[in-house]
């Protein structure tokens, strides 16, 4: 998808840095996912592949950058332009009762994929009775 | 992203206007939030007197759900996509990206030959490489008298 959005700082009460890159940063589109086990991300980051991105946790802020290559083909001339590539970056403030420590990424075909679970003892638990 | 209780069994109101919210998205596909849904993918075209390239970022496809076509000066990119199901007592916080099925045709400087098309799927992004047809390439008309 290519509509993106410029990096606001809506996800995180602490202003998230933003990263000196040269060209457009952008905010990529997210599904926030709520299961009882835990939260799962989803986040639309074309272009993007498994070396490229980064997953950083740091005092309770998860945050995601994503690099693209060049949008370019050489020896050709540019006829249409309906998209821009640029970085991608985004944060996320991890609530409480998540174990950050715990989050597992994947990424695939452009599809950034983060689970963080829930911390043990928030889980709900089955009471046996006796 | 604090999570509310989901003890089993209670009605939860803040779910009822998640499932309600779902089911707009849903109904609203590809086309929200473009201005129509032809603009949807968005595409870069590059081309020089031979040759066509065309990029757009399409992620979280499966190949099989991507369709690509080509006819004369026309390329039609269709496919769909869905959203991860849910399952009881689970919620959807929020959704921005799109899901359903996006079908764009673009024009092309001109007529390319389908067989020796290519397309790439790659880290969510499609290239397609075409190359002019014979009909298509400018003929010189002889001029008598």
């Amino acid at each position: 998808m290519s509509e993106k959005v410029q990096v606001t700082r809506e996800d995180s009460k602490t202003p998230s840095a933003e990263p000196a890159a040269s060209g457009p940063v952008f905010s990529p589109r997210v599904d926030i996912i709520e299961r009882p086990e835990g939260m799962v991300i989803l986040a639309d980051m074309p272009g993007v592949s498994k070396d490229t991105v980064s997953v950083v946790l740091e005092k309770g802020v998860l945050t995601i950058d994503g690099d693209v290559p060049e949008n370019a083909e050489a020896g050709l001339t540019l006829q249409v332009q309906e998209y821009e590539v640029g970085h991608f970056h985004r944060a996320f403030e991890v609530g409480e009762s998540l174990d950050p420590g715990g989050v597992e990424a994947t990424m695939r075909d452009g599809v950034l994929r983060l689970a963080i679970p829930t911390r043990e003892d928030v889980r709900p638990r089955r009471i046996e009775i006796k | 992203m604090v999570l509310r209780g989901w003890s089993l069994g209670d009605w939860d109101p803040w779910r009822e206007l998640d499932r309600v919210h779902r089911g707009m998205h849903r109904m609203l596909d590809w086309g929200w939030p473009f201005r129509t849904a032809a603009d949807f993918p968005a595409v870069n075209v590059w081309s020089d007197a031979e040759r066509v390239v065309l990029t757009t970022e399409v992620p979280g496809l499966k190949a099989e759900d991507l369709d690509v076509s080509v006819q004369n000066d026309v390329v039609t990119i269709a496919g769909h996509r869905e959203a991860e199901k849910l399952a009881e007592g689970e919620a959807l916080r929020r959704q921005e990206r799109p899901e359903g099925s996006f079908a764009r045709t673009v024009l092309l400087p001109f007529g390319v030959k389908s067989d020796t098309a290519e397309a790439a799927y790659r880290d969510g992004v499609l290239r397609l490489t075409l190359h002019r047809s014979e009909e298509s390439k400018p003929r010189k008309i002889a001029i008598s008298g």
